[in-house]
């Protein structure tokens, strides 16, 4: 009921504003205009196309991502001197914006699929891989020293205590990356121009269709939100026996 | 219940951007005019791009074995360096920018007429718009004030430039500012601007907000001044020198198709652009024909050394290409 109740407050707001002009509406339309024309978006066949230009660009990139930072956390996290040597690279690389680099990708790969699955895979690298990395060192010791002694090789250790231990971790990563590629997605089909939602924001934008506009980036934040909702759901069904979730639960 | 239609709803979409997501075929394509050759053009999402998208739905270019892919870009900025790469085969820009492009040797070189300004002030679609009350009445007034322009050292302040002086204005004293198009009449209502200098559909826009055009720049620089042309690497036009030769007579064709046919014009900016059907009837259209208008070339390039936009004057036998 909560969350309704602050929705229908923001758009009460939205259309108390634009509606007294206190923000222009020419500039910026009512919520019930952007609505009106997210319906009549809804029934087009490039809206969807866009949609899925930029779900496939987001989903390409997060898998990239995950296929990155999961295995090469796990690796560097399970080695103290390992860890130590790259910790520094990564440190460098984490900070910069993936936007920064839009010019490096249209270099190499142009203004298609590839530039974007590129900018969504390294923005959503760098989250995920801190996360594994922080999941593998948080093993308690005692743990992993009980498994010793009772003779468990490297090999089983990560299965049976660091992975266990690390998912929870590397779960969460997975949520905050997943939100990362989306907003890189759009971002680069709006800077670079490949196919997608940022793109047809850009047309709507040129052509001052600015209900068009809005009713847009009204779905880039509600495809975030959708994707935010599914991986929580997907977390807490995958770690339902994890104590962490188990509280969650009894809330 | 609502769970699966978003479910359901993400694998439609999936599956849609999937099957729609194959346009790699770049074409670079040989010489043999029997086969197809697909063209990435990268234009911008503007009026000034129609009869590229009329001449598609005319078939003029299937008539030449071309197919024309539009790669809506951001800006033109971005347009060069993707044709210069090989990421386009050709590219849509205005004339100043190819200018300065040309002159920090950038190999790339015009192929055709893209857009010309009117042929007066009364079939202007670019004016210098200021606001409801403006103090601004006539050029003069433009000294010390600010005026948004798309781009500094560009086209825009060029012309704008360059009408001042024929008034009698002292250009130098005007304080630029970058605005993109699309938000110039909101930096205008709000004040954050003396002036701005737009094109269609802005144009309007401010005109409809109570807007005044004081001067109109393109048509004062020169009438019929050639704003933008459709261009190709030097590379791209030594290898393909039959397709550029195609894609030329077709886009000539186009051009004078559209200029003869202003309701069709209205009718295919509507397919790639969001412009509102009403404010499409009402934009001034800009002006096509198949003539690079040459001597306003070489205009672009000396008004391009006289405000400083570039140091070494490129010649216009190496800007244009002529065929062989």
């Amino acid at each position: 009921m909560l969350p309704w109740l602050g929705i229908a407050f923001m758009i009460g707001l939205g259309e108390l504003l634009t509606r007294t002009e206190m923000i222009s509406s020419r500039h910026f339309p009512p919520p019930s205009e952007m609505f009106a024309a997210l319906a009549d978006e809804l029934t087009t066949a490039e809206f969807w196309t866009a949609v899925g230009n930029t779900m496939q660009g987001w989903a390409l990139g997060l898998a990239i991502a995950c296929a990155i930072a999961i295995p090469v956390g796990i690796v560097i996290g399970s080695s103290s001197l390992l860890y130590r040597s790259v910790r520094a690279v990564i440190e460098f690389l984490r900070p910069i914006p993936s936007v920064a680099l839009i010019p490096l990708a249209v270099l190499i790969w142009g203004s298609g699929l590839e530039s974007k699955v590129f900018l969504a895979a390294f923005a959503a690298t760098w989250p995920l891989l801190m996360q594994t990395l922080y999941g593998v060192q948080d093993v308690d010791p005692v743990a992993t020293d009980t498994a010793r002694s009772f003779g468990f090789g490297r090999g089983q250790r990560l299965l049976h205590v660091t992975l266990p231990s690390a998912v929870p971790y590397i779960a969460t990563g997975v949520r905050i990356s997943a939100a990362v590629a989306l907003i890189l997605a759009v971002t680069a089909e709006l800077v670079i121009g490949s196919p997608g939602l940022g793109r047809e924001i850009n047309i709507a934008r040129q052509s001052e269709a600015v209900d068009i506009m809005y009713a847009l980036i009204a779905v880039t934040g509600l495809l975030g939100w959708g994707v935010n909702i599914v991986f929580a759901r997907v977390e807490r069904r995958v770690l339902h026996w994890h104590p962490s979730q188990r509280v969650e639960v009894a809330k | 219940m609502l769970r699966r239609w978003l479910v359901l709803a993400f694998a439609c979409a999936m599956l849609v951007g999937a099957c729609g997501g194959d346009d790699d075929s770049g074409g670079g394509g040989g010489g043999d005019s029997n086969e197809v050759t697909t063209l990435k053009v990268g234009v911008i999402p503007i009026a000034d791009v129609a009869p590229l998208y009329l001449g598609m739905e005319k078939g003029y270019f299937k008539d030449e074995n071309l197919e024309i892919e539009p790669q809506l870009a951001e800006g033109g900025a971005a347009i060069v360096p993707a044709v210069v790469s090989g990421d386009y085969q050709l590219g849509f820009s205005n004339v100043t920018s190819l200018v300065i492009a040309t002159s920090k040797k950038l190999p790339v070189q015009i192929i055709a007429q893209g857009v010309l300004g009117g042929t007066g002030p009364d079939s202007a679609w670019d004016g210098v718009v200021v606001p409801k009350g403006s103090k601004i009445k006539e050029p003069k007034d433009f000294e010390g004030a600010s005026v948004a322009v798309n781009t500094l050292n560009n086209i825009g302040p060029l012309v704008m430039n360059e009408s001042m002086d024929k008034a009698g204005a002292d250009y130098t004293k005007i304080k630029y500012v970058e605005v993109p198009f699309p938000e110039m009449n909101a930096a205008l209502e709000a004040g954050r601007v003396d002036a701005a200098w737009e094109v269609e559909p802005a144009f309007s826009g401010g005109k409809a907000a109570g807007g005044t055009a004081i001067m109109h720049p393109y048509e004062e620089t020169a009438p019929n001044l050639t704003v933008a042309t459709y261009f190709a690497s030097k590379d791209y036009i030594a290898k393909n020198t039959d397709v550029v030769e195609r894609f030329k007579r077709a886009i000539e064709k186009s051009l004078d198709y559209a200029q003869q046919n202003p309701d069709e014009v209205r009718k295919v900016i509507g397919t790639y652009t969001e412009i509102p059907a009403e404010v499409l009837d009402k934009i001034t259209l800009p002006q096509w024909k198949a003539d690079l208008n040459e001597p306003t070339i070489q205009m672009n390039i000396d008004l391009s050394k006289k405000f400083g936009f570039i140091e070494e004057e490129p010649s216009l036998d190496d800007m244009i290409w002529r065929g062989e």
